[in-house]
């Protein structure tokens, strides 16, 4: 059952994927394009990482891949962190991006908010996708209700930097610049966040 | 339209609640319960403030000569 389950699962969320992509192009225009493009090279980099260099937890043997890393894991960090704006937009009365383009920012309290709803998500995935054996904690990994502790650091962590990085990057460059400076800065963010998550979990003992 | 991520969340989080419900019985549901709270919130405020403004369009339509 195991394996139908994992693939219902896997099909599920790249349809509701796939599908708040198209929110963010008709919302958002090129403005959503970068985003999810952005987002979708965030998630592809960073589980990347931990699929290669052994980091923080093991997948299950998944359908569908994306590099060493399984699909799901790409895309749902995208998935969730624009989720996460859009709760924290509707919340605050504030918009990211999209509407008003000269916007483009993210204010204190909106990045507040989306953190707060980033940590929350980590009660529904993390004890749900070990549940459902999709991905596996290193042993010895520290938890209250089946929900890691180092987590409840990593969500928020991954996901305030980046909005706060793509709305500086988004306001201040234009062309090929923007590109060069995406690109570093979400490799680095993605690379730099599994490492150190890695890192911050050895020496807390988490 | 601009809920529909939101909304999107919550069915994901209604058909993971039907699979353990149903396969791994019982349902885990303190850990679950902080972001079944939140995503509650938008439609929250947004009734609100739909009322708010009713009740102002209201009191502006009555204090109109």
């Amino acid at each position: 059952m195991s394996s139908g389950l994992h693939l219902f699962l896997e099909l599920t969320t790249l349809l509701f994927f796939l599908v708040v992509v198209a929110h963010a192009l008709v919302l958002r225009g090129r403005d959503g394009a970068w985003l999810m493009g952005s987002m979708l090279a965030l998630g592809f980099v960073r589980e990347n990482c931990v699929a290669l260099y052994h980091w923080l937890y093991r997948f299950a043997d998944l359908h569908l891949h994306l590099g060493a890393a399984p699909l799901i894991t790409a895309i749902i960090w995208g998935y969730s962190i624009y989720i996460a704006i859009c709760w924290a937009e509707s919340v605050c009365g504030e918009a990211v991006c999209g509407d008003s383009l000269e916007t483009r920012r993210a204010s204190p309290r909106l990045l507040a908010a989306l953190g707060v709803f980033m940590i929350a998500l980590v009660g529904f995935y993390e004890p749900f996708l070990e549940l459902v054996d999709m991905a596996k904690w290193q042993d010895g990994t520290r938890r209250t209700l089946g929900v890691p502790w180092i987590a409840l650091v990593g969500y928020p962590t991954l996901s305030v930097p980046f909005v706060a990085g793509w709305c500086h990057i988004m306001r201040r460059h234009r062309g090929r610049a923007r590109l060069a400076w995406m690109t570093v800065f979400v490799v680095t963010l993605a690379f730099g966040h599994a490492w150190g998550l890695q890192w911050l979990k050895g020496v807390l003992g988490w | 339209m601009r809920w529909l991520p939101v909304a999107l969340l919550a069915t994901m989080l209604g058909i993971a609640l039907v699979i353990e419900a149903v396969a791994y019985p019982p349902v885990q549901w303190l850990p679950k319960l902080p972001l079944a709270v939140l995503l509650t919130l938008p439609f929250v405020l947004a009734a609100t403030r739909a009322r708010r403004h009713a009740a102002g369009r209201r009191d502006r339509a009555e204090t109109e000569p």
